[in-house]
């Protein structure tokens, strides 16, 4: 029992839609109505919008230093001599560091951990990019981890797993102020409140 | 409190219902599998996000609902709750199929709520509309499991009380993720700096326990007090009836349930589940200091079962200073005539709200039928009588 679309539409676009489909935020009617829209658009516009899906698979890599998306390794922020060093700031997901340059509060470098502690997930601290940050922490002039995970439950055990691993080594530990609402993402967060958020961030 | 309407798309035999419901009582008839439980089911869904069968949410959509065009199928409940003097609440739930990425459908669902037509979260809906249902199969909360008289006390509470929500829902999340790391240790024969990792789950699991702890038994005291009245006025007879609550951890605060846990921290990796917590505590309801469920007589089930019932409605009553609105499934049938005088005694009385199924209306006393208002169900339809 499936939406039908398949007897009735050419396979070419059917598959298009499944594709479409598998997206997140992207529903069966949001698919087709992609699919339909591309099938009568200009061939360029197509032709366009598949190069840049492949070039982006292509030219992207994980910055070696902070495992932020970048087109070049290390990445802009990493290469920036005007970044402070002293401060570093772990995030879940590569968009959360949009999310906080879009403050323009915050000038240190980042370290992306891709995902947060969810043994329900089977997602393990030794699945995150923390072996990699306890490594820079040995080599690099850091002086204070800001930790920015998202205030949720997964965020939080992360955060209280990474202060119990840095705070030995003698490095600062802060966190996000709470004025972030309970259970958001920080991709959502505003500029205005992230920023007070950063602010006010507490010792852990 | 009371609901002015029930609107139904799609859910279970019902197509399209618009119903407006008086205040008082409101008698549903009609043959069985008609549609009569299903109203009550509907109400009890919108004050709860659950259905008190406990079945999956996708059960509860029509089989023939469609979607619109490229939409899986749905079911739409609506009501209209009054409270005093302040403006009606609107309550709407959205119980929606999911597709898969191949376009098949998945036996999870997802349910959108809306209170006042603006969007809120599942646990923001619980306690805007409360309900205590009374159901043939109630003889379970005395007979049955652990599970149902939990059940019953956070049913209650979270109804009557956001905070006790909040934490039952954060327990029941963080107690998840402890069960799944210990599984993982369990598996990989891995006990090394487990105490580490726990440490953030432990406390996350005590504060939130600690909390509905001291809410179940604090209710519990005040339940047992009640139960007792009531069931001395039903049955005439002055055996002692009690609750007690069994607390699998002991512990009168977060810090004493976190001392268990660490106590018995290696028999729970090698379990790989934690063992103690208010997940598996249960609930001793006592008749002259011997359990109902083993010791009493079928008859004295029934009437403790109405006294939990009654009591549930009370305490709500005396915390919120609101009467529930009552619903009552197919009950009255099984009862004798004096425990269903005194059940009659506790419906009709002004604000007070309470909608009734029955097969027969002979089961009532002409004086009764006179005051409520009869409706007839049939196939997924309500008629005036
Ligand atoms: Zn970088």
């Amino acid at each position: 029992m499936a939406i039908g679309y398949e007897h009735v539409t050419a396979e070419p676009v059917a598959r298009l839609i499944d594709e479409f489909n598998r997206l997140p935020g992207i529903g069966p009617k949001s698919a087709s109505r992609l699919a339909f829209y591309l099938l009568r658009a200009k061939p360029e516009q197509a032709q366009r919008l598949a190069a840049a899906i492949i070039e982006m698979k292509e030219k992207t890599v994980l910055c070696s230093r902070c495992f932020n998306i970048t087109v070049e390794d290390p990445c802009v922020i990493c290469r920036n001599p005007g970044r402070q060093v002293q401060q570093l700031c772990v995030v879940e997901e590569p968009l959360d560091v949009v999310a906080l340059e879009r403050t323009g509060e915050y000038k240190g470098l980042y370290h992306v951990l891709h995902g947060a502690i969810s043994p329900v997930e089977g997602i393990n601290p030794e699945d995150l990019k923390i072996r990699e940050l306890m490594d820079r922490l040995k080599v690099e002039p850091v002086e204070e981890v800001i930790i920015s995970t998202n205030p949720n439950l997964e965020g939080d055990a992360t955060a209280a797993y990474l202060a119990r691993e840095i705070i030995p080594l003698g490095v600062r530990v802060t966190r996000l102020a709470r004025g972030l609402p309970m259970g958001s993402d920080l991709e959502y967060a505003d500029e205005v409140t992230l920023g007070r958020a950063l602010q006010g961030r507490r010792d852990m | 409190m009371y609901v002015s309407r029930l609107v139904l798309q799609d859910f279970r035999l019902y197509r399209r219902l618009n119903l407006d419901l008086p205040h008082g009582v409101t008698l549903f008839y009609g043959s069985n599998a008609a549609g009569k439980t299903t109203l009550l089911e509907a109400l009890f869904y919108l004050a709860t996000t659950r259905s008190p069968r406990a079945s999956a949410d996708r059960e509860l959509i029509a089989l023939e609902a469609q979607g619109d065009l490229g939409l899986p199928p749905f079911a739409r409940l609506s009501t209209v709750v009054h409270v005093g003097a302040a403006e009606p609440l609107k309550l709407d739930v959205v119980i929606q199929r999911k597709y898969g990425s191949g376009g098949d459908l998945l036996p999870s669902s997802q349910k959108t709520i809306k209170v006042n037509g603006i969007n809120r979260r599942a646990i923001d809906l619980i306690g805007q509309l409360r309900v205590v249902m009374f159901a043939p199969q109630d003889v379970n909360l005395v007979t049955g499991s652990p599970a149902e008289r939990r059940r019953y006390l956070d049913v209650t509470l979270s109804q009557i009380d956001h905070g006790y929500v909040r934490a039952l829902a954060r327990y029941n999340q963080v107690l998840a993720q402890r069960n799944s790391l210990l599984r993982t240790w369990r598996d990989q024969r891995r006990t090394q700096r487990a105490g580490d990792e726990l440490l953030f789950w432990d406390e996350e699991l005590t504060s939130a326990g600690a909390r509905v702890l001291r809410e179940r038994r604090q209710a519990v005291e005040r339940l047992s007090k009640l139960v007792q009245t009531i069931y001395t006025e039903i049955t005439g007879s002055d055996l002692e009836l009690t609750l007690r609550y069994i607390d699998t951890t002991a512990a009168d605060d977060a810090a004493a349930f976190a001392h268990v846990l660490k106590q018995q921290r290696r028999a729970e990796v090698e379990r790989g589940m934690t063992l103690s917590g208010p997940h598996r505590d249960d609930l001793s309801i006592l008749l002259a200091e011997r359990e109902v469920g083993v010791f009493g007589s079928r008859g004295q089930q029934r009437a403790t079962t109405l006294a939990l019932r009654l009591a549930e409605a009370e305490l709500m009553r005396e915390r919120t200073g609101d009467r529930p609105v009552l619903l009552l499934d197919d009950l009255l049938s099984e009862l004798d005539s004096q425990r269903r005088e005194h059940l009659m005694h506790a419906i009709v009385r002004p604000d007070q709200q309470a909608l009734i199924t029955a097969t027969d209306l002979d089961d009532f006393a002409p004086s009764f039928l006179k005051q409520v208002t009869r409706m007839h169900v049939d196939h997924g339809q309500v008629f005036p009588a």
